[in-house]
């Protein structure tokens, strides 16, 4: 059996290589059934990035969440609940980064979950996989990610096995 | 890295890249992709890969066969079809084929077309003819780009093909000095992601990489162009010398150059010549070429022509005009989203559709007699050309669906209808063994090039930008849901210089006339120069905008000049 050691992986993107090509929206557009949790913001220009969930250590959408739907789970993800859910928006709200969206007609939100079906077997989440330019990374870095030249997209510490 | 090149992987055949690409359907019948990571390879894919797998069960997709609108079975509707074709002739058919399809399907096609005495025109994305003419369809693989020391693009890579931007961005931050140059006509990715940026009129951009060829001493293209000196030749572009002196003095310079070559839809003019261009200049300096077609499979248009008397667009509409073809069976291509309106009127006004098969709906279905269903490239396992320009096996990597026709099917069955001796086809390593040598530098570069439309006031250059979710290659995309999705987004982009003229910050609207008006979205670019209108390559109102028909009467998508105004 595999010994379990915490993992710190952070979705880091390398901005200097990233060409705004969408790849990254559209992966995640397909396989959460056309309903993303990462936005391409700003679309114009060499600033535009990926947007979605941080992951927080400390997450203000679990404490807004009035009927417990939004919860950390044991590898430290940040997951919605679809059955608890009811797009209240509080989570939406209460997000520091503004990377929650909320969707009207199917009342729920979108949140990335960092592909929790593909992490666990050591897969990258989609995002990273699709990227065709190499500028999205899903790493463990240890001194720091503007020191190893990235900009922080989203990051959590992973508990699991390795 | 890219290029899974010559092994049996599963590969997107909507570019050149060949990225690795899969899908696998669940037991509940949902679709999942397959990335990079899951088939051995740390490479990505762009998002006209993840799109081609959505394809699969898009509402427009074709499952059942149709005759005079009935709905029918394939093997019904193929056999009418093969009947009222016997019945006319063969001399008034004409077949047009997608090449960028498993070559085995294509070669017997083509050979059944020979055997039958029924005219065969091959089609690849028009953008590709350029580079085919020029003998530009195959380089090192891509990984290698990263071993260069200077890279020079011409045109926009990252936007036409994506995936080539990490082995440059690979290029570029490996080492200290390294650098990225980019030539264009637009401001697009790649000259926002290069070192250096040179913006070069669209109608001048032969002119320049001949100018450049020449500085580099590439005698042969100065030869052509009937000058003695860069200067002369900057001197009649009214391009300024140094920079042409200043880039081919970086490219001599470097100890690895290497030259990555674009030409989408509309981009700049004289695309052969570019092209022939690049190759002299390579050859001067000792640099890779990397020319990015739309489908590698092009490359073996000259084998097609040689071995099976396959002729040219240009050649089958000239016929159409002539009177000479009766009926048309399309097989593998939407003519709608892959020409002007007014061209595939011309070649479909005198004669019938007889048959169109193709995987999604599109408004050339009304026009046929007969519509059959057929399998998507990527369904049908086969050879394809890789990028290296060698035969690579290409695995289906979905499961066509019982009721859609292979393109081996489709011939199987036709060749029983029709009760002809199946005609024996050649192999690919035969084939391309029978193409033709590419036309030579001083066919494909004179003093032409040199003349150069400008745009004066209420007047703009209009040329083509590629998108990573539009393709062009006769395979409309618009039927997936991330490609409505984007549609909303999607605008012209408008050079700093015309919208300061127009006064549109930010975004808005403009009129472009060039016979009838049309009004699009619009924005302004952040970098550039010139007068310039760039629509998505993909909008089917780019296709009827552009010019289309050369001097010698050949079909070649070039840009154009219109007039312009802001639109409320």
């Amino acid at each position: 059996m595999a010994e379990v050691q915490t993992v710190q992986q952070q979705l880091v993107i390398d901005t200097e290589r990233c060409i705004g090509c969408k790849s990254c929206a559209a992966a995640c557009f397909y396989s959460h059934v056309e309903f993303p949790a990462l936005r391409y913001e700003g679309s114009e220009g060499s600033s535009a990035l990926p947007a979605v969930c941080r992951q927080c250590e400390d997450a203000p959408c679990v404490a807004a969440c009035p009927n417990d739907a939004m919860y950390v789970d044991e590898a430290g993800i940040v997951r919605r609940s679809p059955v608890r859910c009811t797009g209240c928006r509080c989570c939406a709200l209460a997000c520091p980064f503004g990377v929650i969206d909320n969707e009207i007609t199917r009342r729920e939100v979108a949140k990335c979950d960092l592909c929790a079906d593909r992490t666990p077997q050591g897969l990258p989440p989609r995002c990273v996989s699709v990227c065709p330019s190499g500028a999205l990374k899903f790493l463990e870095i240890t001194q720091g990610v503007r020191e190893a030249g990235y900009v922080l997209v989203s990051g959590r510490t992973l508990h699991g096995s390795r | 890295m890219p290029s899974p090149s010559d092994k049996a992987v599963p590969r997107c055949l909507l570019c050149s890249m060949h990225c690795p690409i899969g899908a696998s359907v669940d037991a509940l019948g949902h679709l999942h992709t397959v990335f990079g990571p899951e088939l051995g390879r740390d490479q990505g894919a762009c998002v006209r890969a993840l799109t081609a797998a959505r394809l699969v069960d898009v509402p427009e997709r074709i499952f059942a066969a149709r005759s005079g609108g009935q709905a029918t079975s394939a093997d019904a509707a193929l056999r009418s079809l093969v009947s009222v074709a016997g019945d006319r002739g063969a001399d008034g058919l004409a077949v047009m084929l997608d090449v960028n399809r498993p070559l085995e399907g294509v070669l017997a096609v083509a050979a059944l077309c020979r055997e039958a005495g029924v005219r065969l025109c091959a089609c690849a994305p028009l953008e590709d003819l350029p580079l085919v003419r020029a003998g530009l369809t195959a380089g090192a693989p891509f990984e290698q780009i990263a071993e260069c020391d200077f890279v020079l693009a011409v045109g926009d890579p990252f936007s036409s093909h994506p995936a080539v931007a990490r082995p440059v961005r690979d290029m570029q931050f490996g080492e200290r000095g390294n650098r990225l140059v980019c030539v264009d006509s637009a401001w697009g990715r790649t000259c926002r992601g290069a070192n250096q940026a040179i913006t070069v009129s669209p109608f001048k951009m032969a002119g320049f990489m001949s100018a450049l060829a020449t500085a580099c001493g590439a005698e042969s293209v100065g030869a052509a162009l009937g000058v003695k000196s860069v200067e002369e030749i900057c001197g009649m572009l009214d391009v300024p010398a140094a920079s042409v002196a200043s880039l081919a003095a970086g490219l001599k310079g470097a100890k690895s150059p290497g030259i990555v070559l674009s030409h989408s839809l509309g981009r700049y003019a004289n695309g052969a010549a570019v092209a022939a261009a690049v190759k002299e200049l390579a050859a001067a300096i000792g640099a890779k070429v990397w020319p990015l077609l739309v489908s590698t499979n092009s490359a073996v248009l000259p084998a097609l022509k040689a071995t099976f008397g396959s002729v040219e667009l240009a050649e089958l509409i000239r016929d159409a005009e002539g009177g000479r073809i009766r009926s048309l069976f399309v097989i593998g291509l939407d003519p709608l989203s892959m020409l002007p309106a007014k061209l595939w009127q011309t070649l479909s006004e005198g004669a019938e559709l007889l048959g169109w098969a193709g995987s999604l709906e599109s408004d050339v279905c009304g026009q046929a007699r007969h519509v059959l269903p057929l399998a998507f490239p990527w369904e049908e396992g086969g050879t394809v050309l890789g990028p290296t320009g060698k035969p690579a096996e290409s695995p289906a990597w979905l499961a066509a669906p019982p009721t859609v026709l292979t393109l081996k099917d489709l011939v199987g069955k036709a060749v029983s209808y029709a009760g002809v001796a199946s005609a024996p086809a050649p192999g690919v390593d035969a084939l391309l063994e029978r193409a033709p040598d590419a036309a030579p530098t001083e066919e494909l570069i004179g003093p032409e090039i040199l003349e150069a439309s400008e745009a004066g006031e209420g007047e703009a250059l209009l040329v083509g930008a590629s998108e990573p979710q539009g393709y062009t290659g006769g395979l409309s995309l618009a039927s997936s849901n991330w490609q409505r999705r984007l549609a909303a987004e999607e605008a012209a982009v408008l050079s700093l210089e015309l919208a300061a003229e127009l006064g549109i910050t930010g975004r808005g609207a403009v009129a472009l006339t060039n016979g009838a008006e049309t009004t699009v979205p619009c924005r302004t670019a952040d970098g550039g120069e010139g007068r310039l209108v760039a629509l998505p390559a993909h909008w089917d109102v780019l296709r009827e905008l552009l010019q289309w028909r050369g001097a010698d009467g050949a079909v070649e998508p070039a840009p154009a000049l219109v007039d312009i105004r802001k639109a409320e």
